[in-house]
């Protein structure tokens, strides 16, 4: 076999496609944060926030350079802002490691799908960073706020949302393809999580801001931002958040369900059990109702007692299945709220029912297809919680109620 | 069975070696036949040997008769001579006669090892061989005698191939001795050694080993085929062998293995493999090697077999980690920057800061330095060994760090790589990831991640097209038997292990027949 023709194929592999795509890290500069915000002449300011790699070495610290630098401009697209940060900035900008999109408060709310397209289109970026509105102040602002713990304000965001959805559930966890998916079904409208700013945005700009304990200005998660296509209608705050993200994929939250029947005393008089609540799954259903959809959430999981102000003894049988009812009252009744509260203020379907709808009920789906947001505020809301309480800790009997009483 | 086509029926002529053998007494003018007159014997040994101090050609008397005892002096153990040849034949009271040689021998040589020589040549190289001829008046033969050797290096342990656990013994230079440590562990009568001479100047005693039984017999014809083929001046070491019995010269790939273990030599004969073991050499080879045989230590066997097989995969993926780092860390780091988390990202940038090469030619001057470091380390006196280690380590590792010229992270890199390539249990396959390792460096530096998995496509088409004695390189994988990969990846007990390997098409496919597990016996009355 001849084989001179193939080896000089592969040659002209190698040296035909090389290198185009080649960038050397010292040439490089990771963006970790874009905000987006309006322009004051043209439509939309992009600001970039910029790792400095060298203070996050060990043999070069000691500098007092910033552990990130910010730079805006204005334009009319994100993508030509994108390619011309050059203008304020040395090096060639890599865009894979972003980690949060702010969203100005104001471009929310005249749409965001215009830029978005960029960032589906591109290549360039993951699908794995959070989309954040801000409340309050300009997007550009919350990167500019650091951390003494993530020195870099976009990682310190990431890392703060992560955690927030493990542990309690208070961030709608929403990733670009989720919000592009959101907007282009006819069934489900998006949302985004929110955030806003504690303290004085000039002084958190600065490193100083890490070396006091009290940390003078803080970027704060404050709930979730409900779309109606791709303008921003309105907030959320973070109890119906997580109430919205347990419809949707919640895994662990707690709660403090008050012991007696729930009556008009105030929330601080009243005595509570915390419960932890595990491996939670949530069932959406649409169910027809003499030809009106109606709207059913089945919440099942687990939880335990984390610890109880109670006097009950928890040693017996009838205390678990009356904490049991109580709590799914309460969850039952905590979701069914939240779901009102959407068909009221927003009547906007964030939760999906409509492609539950969709699926279960296709015919009947498609006649209000067009106008389905008007049909899921008006429709029926029924919530089934069946939690069940499992375990209490590694104490049986609390040491409260064998305190001896006082009268 | 027919394996492998044509090669195995082309027969060769089985006369070669000692024809060539023949023209050179020619050309050198000396008397093929060995002549009745001792004296004449006597006449041109001297001429053929004149100048050599110790060339001994000294007369005795035998039965009454007049002889010479010749001998190489420095060849020879003087303590046996002596004591066994030399007082044997002078302390005889009587004179008895004798018919031949062979009954001379008899009477007053009985216990000593012997050979008849007819030619003149065989006397001649009786002598080169170390061996004591006595040749006596009238007859028309010499009787060579061997009385071993003088004093030999002493069986040690293996140097390249060490070993926690097991066997530590190890060949060493003396063809005898080494075939009486492979046969001192298999006493088999079918175990057999085949010797051939090769090398016109050398005369070189190569040994083919095999056990009749189990060996396949096309394998055994094609390698004895091979080994004839040899022609070369001089046979120093196996390795000279090697290069003329593998099937293909242009490949980094070793296709014949070596070892210094006569317990490794052993596990390959009664798989049905072949060793070739070359007097002067303590590495022995055997055939047809495989890909997988590099990555199985003979301490494999001898520790449990969960260990063993835990060792084994961390060779494999050590092989890769060896061949594959340094141009993943290229690749990633120049072209695939959105491949890293991103912490570890900027905790690189932040090392690269301030480093002025590009990260591929930085990786070479690593490597580089680093291929300086091994070569010194190999062929420098043991007694400036010290200094190669201070020097390397500090000004390569930490002074170059230090000085800004590479990152850390590469000094990590290139460290991790260094010692995953002395993974292999058999030295000379390292050799193969140490010169790919740069072909692949060089693809990812202009291709990236495409460029590596070129490589390994390439590298792969390669290994595949490659054969060893017929067999396929990369046999019980590529192609695929399934019945023979209680040995590859994982080891299966030995109890569990019946089977030779079927790829190479054992004479006796089964080792054991009986099924034996072990266990606690059964309890008594329980019929199951």
């Amino acid at each position: 076999m001849n084989r001179k023709p193939f080896l000089l194929l592969v040659i002209c592999m190698g040296f035909l496609t090389g290198c185009w795509d080649r960038v050397e890290l010292n040439d490089i500069s990771i963006v970790t944060g874009l905000a987006v915000d309006k322009g004051k002449e043209m439509k939309y300011k992009l600001t970039v926030e910029i790792v400095n790699a060298s203070q996050f070495s060990k043999s070069q610290m000691g500098g007092e350079a910033s552990p990130a630098i910010t730079y805006s401009l204005e334009g009319n697209s994100v993508s030509e802002l994108v390619h011309k940060m050059n203008i304020g900035i040395t090096r060639r900008l890599i865009f894979s490691h972003t980690r949060v999109l702010y969203i100005g408060e104001e471009v929310a709310k005249e749409g965001v799908l215009e830029f978005l397209d960029y960032l589906d289109r591109s290549g360039q970026f993951r699908n794995d960073f959070n989309i954040v509105i801000t409340q309050g102040e300009k997007a550009e602002v919350f990167t500019k706020i650091t951390y003494p713990v993530q020195k870099v304000p976009s990682l310190k965001m990431h890392k703060q949302t992560q955690s927030f959805i493990e542990e309690w559930g208070g961030d709608p966890g929403v990733r670009l393809t989720d919000f592009i998916s959101a907007v282009t079904s006819l069934g489900r409208n998006p949302v985004a999580a929110a955030i806003k700013l504690k303290g004085d945005p000039k002084k958190g700009s600065s490193s100083e801001n890490n070396q006091s304990l009290d940390i003078e200005s803080l970027v704060e998660m404050n709930g979730m931002a409900v779309f109606q296509d791709d303008k921003l209608v309105g907030f959320l705050d973070l109890t119906d958040t997580r109430n919205y993200y347990w419809t949707q994929e919640l895994k662990n939250t707690s709660l403090s369900v008050p012991c007696a029947k729930q009556d008009e005393a105030k929330s601080r008089d009243q005595l509570f059990n915390d419960l932890r609540v595990t491996e939670t799954y949530t069932q959406l259903k649409v169910d027809l109702k003499s030809g009106r959809p109606v709207l059913k959430v089945k919440i099942t999981g687990e939880t335990r007692i984390e610890a109880t102000q109670c006097p009950d003894d928890i040693t017996k049988i009838e205390t678990y299945n009356k904490f049991e009812k109580q709590t799914n009252e309460f969850v039952a009744n905590e979701i069914q709220k939240t779901i009102e509260k959407v068909q009221e203020e927003y009547g906007a379907d964030i939760f999906g029912f409509g492609e539950v709808f969709n699926r279960q009920h296709h015919k009947e789906y498609k006649k209000v297809e067009k106008n389905w947001d008007e049909v899921f505020a008006q429709a029926e809301v029924e919530v089934e919680s069946d939690l069940h309480l499992r375990r209490s800790g590694i104490r049986a009997k609390s040491f409260i109620s064998e305190i001896p009483k006082q009268d | 069975m027919k394996l492998f086509g044509s090669t195995f029926l082309r027969k060769k002529n089985k006369n070669r070696g000692k024809s060539t053998e023949e023209e050179l007494f020619q050309q050198q003018d000396i008397t093929k036949y060995y002549s009745r007159q001792v004296d004449e014997n006597k006449k041109h040994l001297g001429e053929l040997f004149k100048g050599t101090f110790d060339f001994k050609c000294e007369s005795i008397k035998i039965g009454g008769l007049k002889g010479y005892i010749t001998y190489i002096s420095t060849m020879i153990n003087k303590n046996e001579l002596s004591n066994r040849v030399l007082q044997a034949a002078t302390n005889r009271q009587t004179d008895q006669s004798f018919r031949d040689m062979v009954e001379m021998r008899e009477l007053y040589f009985p216990s000593i090892d012997y050979k008849v020589s007819k030619n003149f040549h065989q006397v001649v190289w009786s002598v080169l061989n170390g061996e004591v001829v006595i040749m006596v008046d009238g007859y028309m033969e010499a009787l060579t005698l061997d009385i071993g050797l003088p004093q030999q290096r002493a069986i040690s342990e293996p140097s390249t191939q060490t070993i926690i656990r097991g066997p530590k013994e190890g060949f060493v230079e003396a063809l005898p001795v080494n075939i009486q440590l492979v046969r001192k562990r298999l006493k088999n009568p079918r175990l057999r050694f085949e010797v051939f001479q090769i090398g016109s100047d050398s005369k070189t005693n190569v040994a083919l080993g095999y056990i009749n039984d189990i060996v396949n017999e096309d394998l055994l014809c094609e390698v004895r085929e091979r080994i004839n083929k040899v022609d070369v001046g001089a046979l120093l070491d196996s390795g000279n062998v090697e290069e003329f019995i593998a099937d293909k010269s242009f490949t980094p790939f070793p296709l014949v293995y070596n070892t210094e273990r006569p317990d490794s030599v052993c596990g390959h004969l009664l798989e049905g493999k072949m060793a070739i073991i070359v007097d002067g050499s303590p590495f022995v080879l055997t055939v047809p090697t495989l890909f997988v045989d590099f990555f199985q230590a003979s301490e494999d066997y001898y520790q449990p077999f969960i260990m063993a097989s835990f060792v084994r995969m961390v060779r494999y993926s050590s092989f890769m980690i060896a061949l594959l780092l340094p141009s993943l860390y290229v690749a990633i780091s120049t072209f695939h920057h959105e491949l890293m988390p991103t912490q570890l990202l900027i905790s690189i940038q932040a090392q690269r800061e301030g480093v002025p090469f590009p990260a591929v030619i930085e990786i070479m001057i690593m490597e580089l330095s680093f291929e300086v470091l091994r070569e010194a380390g190999v062929r420098m006196p043991r007694v400036v060994g010290q200094t190669v280690s201070i020097v390397g380590a500090l000004v390569i590792g930490q002074a170059a760090v230090e000085a800004g010229l590479v990152s850390n992270v590469l000094v990590i890199v290139v460290a991790f790589t260094a010692i995953a390539s002395f993974v292999s249990p058999i030295y000379n396959f390292s050799i193969a990831t140490r010169l790919l390792r740069f072909v692949v460096i060089f693809s990812a530096s202009f291709m990236g991640l495409y460029g590596v998995l070129l490589f390994l496509i390439m590298m792969v088409i390669h290994l595949v097209s490659l054969r060893s004695f017929g067999i396929p390189y990369l046999a019980p994988v590529a192609p695929f038997r399934p019945k023979d990969q209680d040995d590859v990846f994982i080891r299966m007990p030995i109890w569990k292990n019946k089977k030779r390997p079927s790829y190479l098409y054992p004479k006796t496919p089964v080792r054991i027949k009986d099924q034996y597990k072990p266990g606690p016996p059964k309890p008594m009355g329980d019929q199951r």
